[in-house]
C-alpha cells in the first residue's frame, strides 16, 4: 500500500511537474485585437471641419489606412516583456512616422522580421551591392517593446499608418 | 470593401497567412494604378509576455481584414495638330486613352467638337481604335468603335478620321474633343470586374450611401476633361486635337516684255509686226502654305503671236527669230527658271533649264499656239527637296518663259 501510494504521489507530481501552474497562464490571457480605420472629413452643424475614423469604406490605392492593436490583461497577474509585432499588411507602404505606441520602444524590420532595428539602423543593399537605409515605404514589420509591466485590468495601445499601394 | 473582424486563434492565424499568400500571387506586380480591386488586405499582430519571468505562448491578436476598392480613372491625351485643306478626306488625329483604374476596363468613345472658339466643324467624324496589327492609322484594319479589356496602367491608341469642308481657308481650326467613357461589367465574386472580350462592358454605376459589406466599392477619380460638361468624376475623359487649315496658297502672273522691234531695235521698241515680246509666267505658292502639286497650265497665244522658236537674244541691229542668237540653242523655245535649285528636268537640274519648241511630250510644248506646261516625270521631277513630281513647296515658285513675235 505504501508503495503504491509513493508511486502514486511520484506520478501525480511528475505530471505536476510538466505544468509550472504558478507561471502559466492560459492562452489568451492578454486579449489582443487589431482595427482597421480610415479617417474622412466631417463637416458639423457648425460647419466645421473634423476628421472622423470610420471602417475603411472607399478603400482604394493611395487610401490612408491607421492600424491600431489594443493589448488588455485579463489575468490577475502582471503581464512583463511584453512585446507586439506587426507586419506591414499585404499591399500597402508604412508611412513614415506614423507608428505610434505610449511607454514603448518602436523598432522596425526591412528584411521580413528576421532583425529589427531604429530607421537608422535599417539597412537594404540596393542591386549593385551598396548598403544604404532602408525607406519607410520598404519596412516590413513593426516592433513594440512595452517598457514596464502591465497590471492586472489594464491595457495598452499601438498602431501606425500604412497606404494602400 | 469591407472589413471582417476576426477572434484570436491560431487555427485563424494559420487561415490567414495561407489568405495572403494566395493574395500575394495575385497582386505581386506594384503596378502605377495600384492594388487590384478585390484584393483582401489583412492586419494581425503577435504579442510575446512574460509572466514572473517565465515566458508565455505567442498570442496572435485578431485579425483585421478588407477589400481594395475599384478607383475609376482613364486619361485622354491629344497628339500634335494635323494640318488639313480644304475638302481634304478620312483625315486623321491621333489620341490615347491611358486605364489609370485598378482593374481592366472597357472604354467608350465619343467625339464632340465645341460650338464655340473655332473656325468650322470638320463632318463625318468617327473614332477608331488602333488594332496593333500595322502602326497608324488603317481604315481597313482599325475599326473598332470602343477599347475592349484594356489593362490597368495600359494606353491605347484611338484615331478620330474626319473629313474637311471645302469652305474652310487657310488658318482656320477646328478642334475635336475625344471622350472616353469607362465601361465595364462588375459582377464577380465580391463584385469584382469580370471580363467580357469583344462585348462593350456595361455602364458603371458610383457606390453611393451606405457602404455594402463584403462588396468592391466603385469609386470615381477621373479629373475633368476639355469637352464641355466633362467635370471630374463622371468616369470619363476628354481631350482636344485640332485640325488647322494649311493649303497652299498659290498665284499666277503673266508679263510681258517688249524686246526689239525690227525698226528701232533695242531702243524704245514698239509694237510693231515683227516685234519680239518676252512673256513670263510666273507660280508661287506662299510661304506660309502647304505644298502644291502642280499638274498643267495651258497658255494659248493670240492669232496675232507666233511662238520664237529659238528665244532669241536681240541685238542692236537684230530683232528676229529665224535670225537672231538663241539664248540656249536653236530650237530651244522655252525656258523654265526655279527660284531654288532643283531637278527641272531629266537633264538639267539647277534654277534654269530649257527646253524644245516641238510638240514633243519633253515637258514644254507647242501645239499649234496652245503652250502647255505639263508637270510630271519631264517637269520638275521628284528629288531630295520634293518627294513628289510637279511639287512646288511654300515660298517656292517657278517661272515659263518664251517669246513671241508679232505677225
Amino acid at each position: 500500500m505504501r508503495i503504491l501510494n509513493l508511486l502514486l504521489t511520484s506520478a501525480l507530481l511528475a505530471l505536476l511537474g510538466c505544468i509550472p501552474l504558478s507561471a502559466h497562464a492560459a492562452e489568451g490571457a492578454i486579449k489582443v485585437t487589431s482595427i482597421a480605420q480610415v479617417e474622412v472629413e466631417v463637416v458639423g452643424k457648425d460647419g466645421k471641419k473634423t476628421l472622423k475614423r470610420t471602417p475603411p469604406e472607399k478603400a482604394v490605392p493611395g487610401t490612408e489606412v491607421i492600424y491600431t492593436t489594443t493589448f488588455e490583461n485579463t489575468i490577475n497577474k502582471a503581464a512583463e516583456n511584453i512585446s507586439i509585432n506587426n507586419p506591414i499588411p499585404n499591399d500597402s507602404e508604412y508611412k513614415a512616422g506614423s507608428a505610434f505606441g505610449k511607454n514603448c520602444e518602436i523598432l522596425f524590420s526591412a528584411d521580413g522580421g528576421k532583425t529589427f532595428g531604429h530607421a537608422e539602423e535599417l539597412k537594404i543593399k540596393n542591386a549593385d551591392g551598396k548598403e544604404r537605409v532602408a525607406l519607410p515605404k520598404e519596412y516590413t514589420h513593426i516592433q513594440w517593446n512595452y517598457k514596464t509591466k502591465l497590471a492586472p485590468g489594464k491595457s495598452g495601445e499601438v498602431g501606425f499608418r500604412a497606404a494602400i499601394k | 470593401m469591407k472589413y471582417i473582424n476576426k477572434t484570436s486563434g491560431s487555427i485563424r492565424l494559420a487561415a490567414l497567412l495561407a489568405g495572403t499568400a494566395l493574395l500575394g500571387l495575385v497582386s505581386q506586380s506594384a503596378l502605377a494604378a495600384g492594388t487590384a480591386s478585390g484584393t483582401s488586405i489583412t492586419n494581425s499582430a503577435t504579442l510575446t509576455y512574460s509572466v514572473l519571468a517565465v515566458v508565455q505562448p505567442t498570442i496572435t491578436g485578431s485579425s483585421t481584414a478588407f477589400l481594395v476598392d475599384e478607383k475609376i480613372n482613364l486619361t485622354v491625351a491629344a497628339a500634335a495638330t494635323t494640318n488639313v485643306v480644304p475638302n481634304d478626306t478620312a483625315k486623321v488625329l491621333t489620341y490615347t486613352v491611358t486605364n489609370n483604374a485598378n482593374s481592366p476596363l472597357d472604354f467608350t468613345l465619343s467625339i464632340l467638337q465645341p460650338a464655340a472658339g473655332d473656325q468650322f466643324d470638320a463632318t463625318a467624324c468617327n473614332a477608331y481604335v488602333e488594332s496593333g496589327v500595322t502602326p497608324g492609322y488603317q481604315a481597313l484594319q482599325d475599326t473598332a468603335l470602343f477599347i475592349d479589356e484594356l489593362a490597368a496602367d495600359a494606353t491605347k491608341t484611338v484615331y478620330v478620321v474626319c473629313n474637311i469642308p471645302n469652305t474652310v481657308v487657310n488658318g482656320n481650326v477646328a478642334n475635336i474633343d475625344l471622350l472616353a467613357t469607362a465601361a465595364g461589367t462588375f459582377t464577380g465574386p465580391n463584385g469584382i470586374y469580370v471580363a467580357t472580350p469583344g462585348v462593350q462592358g456595361a455602364v458603371i454605376t458610383e457606390t453611393v450611401g451606405a457602404d455594402t459589406p463584403g462588396i468592391v466599392d466603385i469609386v470615381f477619380i477621373d479629373p475633368a476633361g476639355t469637352a464641355a460638361g466633362d467635370v471630374i468624376h463622371d468616369k470619363t475623359h476628354s481631350n482636344r486635337g485640332s485640325y488647322s487649315v494649311v493649303s497652299s496658297v498659290l498665284t499666277i502672273t503673266k508679263t510681258a516684255t517688249l524686246l526689239c522691234d525690227p525698226v528701232h531695235f533695242l531702243v524704245n521698241p514698239k509694237n510693231i509686226p515683227g516685234a519680239i515680246t518676252q512673256w513670263t509666267i510666273t507660280i508661287s505658292n506662299a510661304a506660309a502654305g502647304a505644298n502644291a502639286t502642280l499638274t498643267s497650265i495651258t497658255d494659248t497665244l493670240g492669232a496675232t503671236l507666233a511662238h520664237d522658236a529659238n528665244l532669241v537674244v536681240p541685238a542692236a541691229a537684230a530683232c528676229d527669230s529665224a535670225t537672231g542668237t538663241p539664248e540656249s540653242g536653236v530650237g530651244k523655245g522655252f525656258k523654265v527658271t526655279s527660284s531654288v535649285s532643283r531637278a527641272i528636268s531629266p537633264t538639267c537640274t539647277g534654277t534654269v533649264c530649257y527646253f524644245t519648241s516641238a510638240n514633243d511630250g519633253d515637258g514644254l510644248d507647242n501645239n499649234l499656239g496652245a503652250i502647255t506646261a505639263t508637270f510630271g516625270a519631264n517637269l520638275l521631277l521628284i528629288d531630295a527637296g520634293h518627294g513628289a513630281t510637279g511639287m512646288l513647296k511654300g515660298g517656292e515658285s517657278i517661272s515659263i518663259i518664251f517669246n513671241t513675235t508679232l505677225q
